[in-house]
């Protein structure tokens, strides 16, 4: 059957959109731990690590405590564009099971207080981070910000289904950010590193698509699988897995990654490889989530049957990004004399 | 003359305010401490690049500076 062509919902949210059921009150009860929420403590956690990396493999020679300012300023400043993020998504986040209990979202935080929040830590993260360590640091920060907040959230992850790949540059910049504190440079070597989690981002994030499709649907968000369905999704994310995989595995043999990192990416790239062609074969995301007989909401991350090839492939995406980049730290070790 | 209203806060408002207020205090002292630090860490990096500096050029003028006691 042939599958009806994408279209918006009616009176879509827009992050221009006045906030009114939901907004907080003018006094709120926000406590800390809600603007800590808005950071996106776990994509928090996952920049400090690549970019440690990029830091660490550039080998530069900066004193520890610049280096430290330099990771918690890229920390803030990724932060503070998940705070901008949430600001200006709180009415499309309360559409989803994934995102409805974030602190704009369910009304914990008043919308222009997050947006605040996201610029000053923006402004204060940019300009410590350049002082700190150097100016192309500090504007690839500020250019990674605008990127995710303004061109990503405002732009294309309402216009295009290649919102997430356009989009995914946000989440490669912090290896070369890294870098370039470190260095004042910003090499090829760090844009391959950009490469492998550019190249990473469609493939995860369309996995977890298939199985969540119909939250991205009732959002009005063009996420693959709502726009061009399940099996051009599968066939897609074939396809960046079979650029991806090369790709992970070629700073093995152009000096960056060692034997280490060359045991790891080969290994992991072909079981990456491996639950691609399986997810390809499934029939995942083919009956998208929805209320059963009685009407009772699946509960997030429920998996169809029929989709954990999409679960497997999407759980070992993130297993192998960490392998890569811990294995490049590791490798590393010995040269700082740790 | 009236005066004017304001609005009652509850316990729970006035709680969390304070809450915020303290981590905001506690984040700018940190942000201080962080910028007194690092000014004081390139200020000595700068000053150790200047004497070697000073050192390479004294050295390629052949004057000889008396070592200080």
């Amino acid at each position: 059957m042939e599958r009806p062509p994408f279209r918006f919902p009616k009176g879509r949210p827009s992050p221009f959109m006045n906030m009114t059921e939901r907004q907080a009150p003018i006094v709120t009860t926000a406590q800390p731990e809600d603007f800590f929420q808005l950071l996106k403590p776990r994509v928090m956690s996952l920049v400090v690590f690549t970019a440690v990396t990029g830091m660490i493999a550039a080998q530069g020679n900066m004193p520890l405590l610049n280096a430290v300012v330099a990771v918690i300023c890229i920390a803030v400043g990724a932060g503070a564009a998940g705070a901008l993020n949430m600001a200006l998504e709180g009415e499309t986040d309360a559409l989803m099971r994934r995102t409805r209990g974030r602190p704009v979202a369910a009304g914990r935080v008043r919308k222009n207080d997050a947006m605040s929040f996201g610029v000053i830590l923006s402004v204060f993260s940019v300009m410590l981070l350049g002082m700190t360590t150097n100016w192309l640091a500090g504007g690839l920060l500020a250019m990674t910000i605008v990127y995710y907040a303004g061109f990503y959230t405002l732009l294309l992850k309402r216009r295009t289904p290649q919102n997430i790949v356009i989009g995914g540059a946000a989440g490669a910049f912090p290896p070369v950010i890294g870098w370039a504190a470190a260095t004042g440079d910003a090499p090829w070597q760090a844009w391959l590193l950009f490469l492998i989690i550019f190249l990473w981002t469609p493939p995860h994030s369309w996995a977890l698509a298939l199985y969540s499709a119909g939250d991205y649907a009732k959002a009005g968000i063009p996420m693959m699988p709502v726009a061009r369905g399940a099996k051009s999704t599968r066939l897609q994310i074939l396809l960046y897995t079979l650029i991806f995989v090369p790709v992970a595995i070629a700073p093995t043999f152009v000096g960056v990654g060692g034997v280490i990192y060359g045991v790891v990416s080969i290994t992991g790239g072909l079981f990456f490889l491996y639950l691609a062609l399986r997810l390809w074969r499934s029939r995942a995301g083919d009956q998208p989530d929805k209320a059963d007989a009685i009407g009772r909401e699946a509960a997030l991350y429920d998996v169809r049957l029929e989709a954990k090839p999409a679960r497997n492939l999407f759980a070992f995406s993130i297993l192998y990004l960490m392998a890569l980049f811990s294995a490049l730290l590791v490798e590393q070790l010995p040269i700082i004399g740790v | 003359m009236s005066q004017p209203e304001f609005i009652k806060l509850t316990d729970e408002q006035v709680k969390a305010r304070k809450r915020r207020n303290i981590a905001i205090a506690f984040g700018l002292l940190l942000f201080i401490a962080t910028v007194y630090a690092i000014t004081v860490s390139r200020m000595h990096a700068n000053n150790e690049a200047r004497k070697a500096q000073d050192t390479a050029q004294n050295i390629a003028a052949g004057v000889v500076v008396p070592e200080a006691n």
